[in-house]
């Protein structure tokens, strides 16, 4: 009697016991799981820059989750094992991920264990992420059902990049004009992947610091008023700074954005404070109102200084003699990509150093911010010269890029798709469909 | 004269031993499974936990991941184990402090497609000092949450179970 109670009871406690534990398991896996995807698929959408390298970049960078060297990658089953690797029972794949040029692509691909790309790297604006792996089964291992001992767990992840931002964080505080006064919302009078000479904002611009050889035509910049009060940096630190690596980070959104809708100040508008002052930083100047040959303004000099960080590693004379200056230089790298002028964009093969997104206003008397275009810096000319941070009129040379054309734009560090708050306060108001976006997990 | 026990009683006897013999065993069965679904469970609100904390500071402004008492992060903490970025609520596992959690900025190497922990020197990710900004965030657990274990085993008890989840996401913040 007892032994065929036994032999009824062993497999439905054993079942049981199954769904108490390894089911609860295989939920912690399942999660786990979502969570390594949701990090892979975030990543790769970081690199989606418009270039033919791009998928090559963010496979290798969502990859980066999964890199176990500092023993902290990300794991599943309890963290023990790496996502993506074997052990001698359990096996884990990580397909590449699929790239889409629509999110209703990606969505559709979204489950699938390996996503079939329908873009190649110029039209990617969506990832979609799967991934598999082998849960082990202690209990219902024991019954026939589970004789593998193991069951597969499958995850998957959307990530992509978002619609045109309102307001944009970390971008570089140069501002260029509408050259078309209103006519072109898309292009603002620009033409893609035509090479512009960028001449500090003043009157003249002529003979020696005029055009560039080999560029079209002359735009005018001026720099944006995003003095950190509460920085301990000096003015020409602050200025490097923007100048390498776009605006620093602020809690204040006014210093870290820039939105559509609100009206600039130029950078000069704010003095440093005293304590910054004291620290040894430049005097600022207001604008050059004409064009030296030879003096550069000082504000211009230290923020090209950093911008010229993005092409070399080599600090130009004027740069490196400056002690405030030289002290910051090691933080920053040089694009990998030395080519000195790239064409078409989609050839760029670098990490977005040489990348600049810029507020566009409506003119540089009215600083009306209307909305964000990218530029490519590339070298003077063919021979590889890199920006002279001293010319007296601040020019360096950019290639204008398409907010729809191949080569579409990279997604900026960080900012929000709702409208900004204008210095006023007020809301502003924001309904631009062209620009860059950020990067957005959706699913 | 004695008389025989009956077989019924006989019967009786052996299924009372079997059922004492039993008891003790599902006892450790039910007590086991018990302890096995606690683990998962705390393993899996820890995990839970880790990956907000690594969400929110991803996407923060102006996080100085070399100040051990930066806002931001002590925020991100708050909210990871409260809900609260100001702790103002209790804590979803009992026992797990903010000091128990390690956020650690990661920098990436596109070129040599290497990742390595960012220093706070220069050059690093001391963005306060004008160091870059990190490329991921791994948030961990470094000493384990422990986690005693109540299964009576009278030989062999069975020492507390440290778990120690770590995520890691990409940093999107400036």
């Amino acid at each position: 009697m007892s032994i065929y109670f036994l032999v009824i009871m062993v497999p439905v406690l054993l079942g049981m016991m199954g769904f108490a534990l390894d089911l609860g398991r295989l939920w912690l896996i399942r999660g786990e799981l979502n969570q390594a995807a949701a990090a892979m698929a975030m990543a790769a959408a970081q690199q989606l820059n418009g270039t033919s390298a791009a998928t090559g970049n963010a496979t290798a960078t969502a990859n980066a989750t999964l890199d176990n060297s500092l023993a902290d990658s990300n794991k599943y089953n309890f963290g023990s094992i790496v996502v993506g690797q074997a052990t001698s029972n359990l096996t884990s794949t990580v397909s590449p991920p699929g790239f889409f040029d629509s999110l209703v692509n990606a969505l559709a691909a979204y489950g699938q264990i390996t996503p079939t790309s329908t873009a190649d790297g110029t039209t990617a604006r969506h990832v979609t992420v799967g991934l598999t792996a082998d849960a082990p089964l202690l209990f219902w291992g024991l019954l026939t059902v589970g004789l593998n001992r193991k069951t597969p767990v499958a995850a998957s992840a959307v990530a992509g990049v978002s619609a045109p931002l309102c307001v944009a964080c970390g971008i570089a505080p140069f501002v260029v004009a509408d050259l078309s006064a209103g006519a072109d919302a898309v292009d603002f009078g620009f033409v893609d992947g035509t090479l512009y000479t960028m001449q500090y904002q003043c009157t003249g611009g002529s003979g020696a610091n005029g055009l560039i050889a080999g560029t079209t035509a002359i735009v005018q910049y001026a720099i944006l008023n995003r003095l950190d009060a509460n920085s301990t940096f000096p003015e020409d630190q602050q200025l490097y700074r923007v100048g390498s690596q776009g605006l620093g980070p602020s809690t204040t959104p006014g210093i870290a954005c820039s939105n559509v809708g609100n009206t600039e100040g130029l950078w000069a508008s704010t003095p440093q404070t005293a304590a910054q002052a004291a620290l040894g930083g430049v005097t600022a100047v207001v604008a050059e109102t004409t064009c030296a040959a030879t003096t550069p303004n000082a504000s211009v000099e230290a923020a090209l200084c950093g911008l010229s960080t993005r092409l070399t590693d080599t600090a130009p004379t004027v740069c490196s003699n400056n002690s405030d200056l030289a002290a910051l230089a090691p933080n920053y790298s040089q694009d990998p990509d030395q080519t000195p002028q790239i064409s078409p964009y989609n050839s760029y093969v670098g990490n977005n150093r040489r990348l600049l997104t810029l507020p566009v206003v409506d003119s540089l008397a009215t600083l009306n911010v209307l909305g964000f275009r990218q530029f490519l810096l590339q070298f003077n000319d063919a021979s590889g010269t890199v920006n002279n941070p001293g010319d007296g009129a601040g020019r360096f040379v950019a290639m204008y890029l398409d907010p729809n054309g191949i080569g579409a734009v990279a997604p900026v560090p960080q900012g929000s798709m709702a409208p900004g708050i204008t210095s006023s306060g007020t809301p502003a108001s924001c309904s631009i469909t062209n620009g860059p976006g950020k990067v957005i997990l959706h699913q | 004269m004695r008389r025989m026990p009956s077989s019924r009683n006989l019967r009786r006897g052996a299924t009372l031993v079997e059922t004492a013999m039993l008891i003790p065993i599902l006892l450790l069965l039910l007590v086991g499974m018990v302890d096995l679904a606690r683990i998962t469970y705390t393993y899996y609100t820890l995990r839970k936990t880790v990956y907000s904390i690594a969400m929110y500071v991803s996407n923060q402004q102006n996080v100085d991941f070399c100040d051990p008492a930066d806002p931001a992060v002590a925020a991100a903490i708050n909210f990871g184990l409260t809900g609260t970025t100001d702790g103002s609520q209790p804590v979803f596992v009992t026992g797990l402090t903010a000091a128990m959690i390690l956020v650690t900025p990661e920098a990436y190497d596109p070129v040599a497609q290497t990742i390595s922990t960012c220093s706070c020197g220069v050059p690093g990710c001391d963005t306060v000092n004008g160091g870059s900004s990190p490329s991921f965030i791994t948030v961990s657990i470094p000493g384990g949450y422990t986690m005693p274990v109540i299964m009576p085993l009278p030989f062999a008890p069975i020492a507390p179970i440290p778990l120690s989840p770590s995520v890691k996401v990409p940093y999107g913040g400036t």
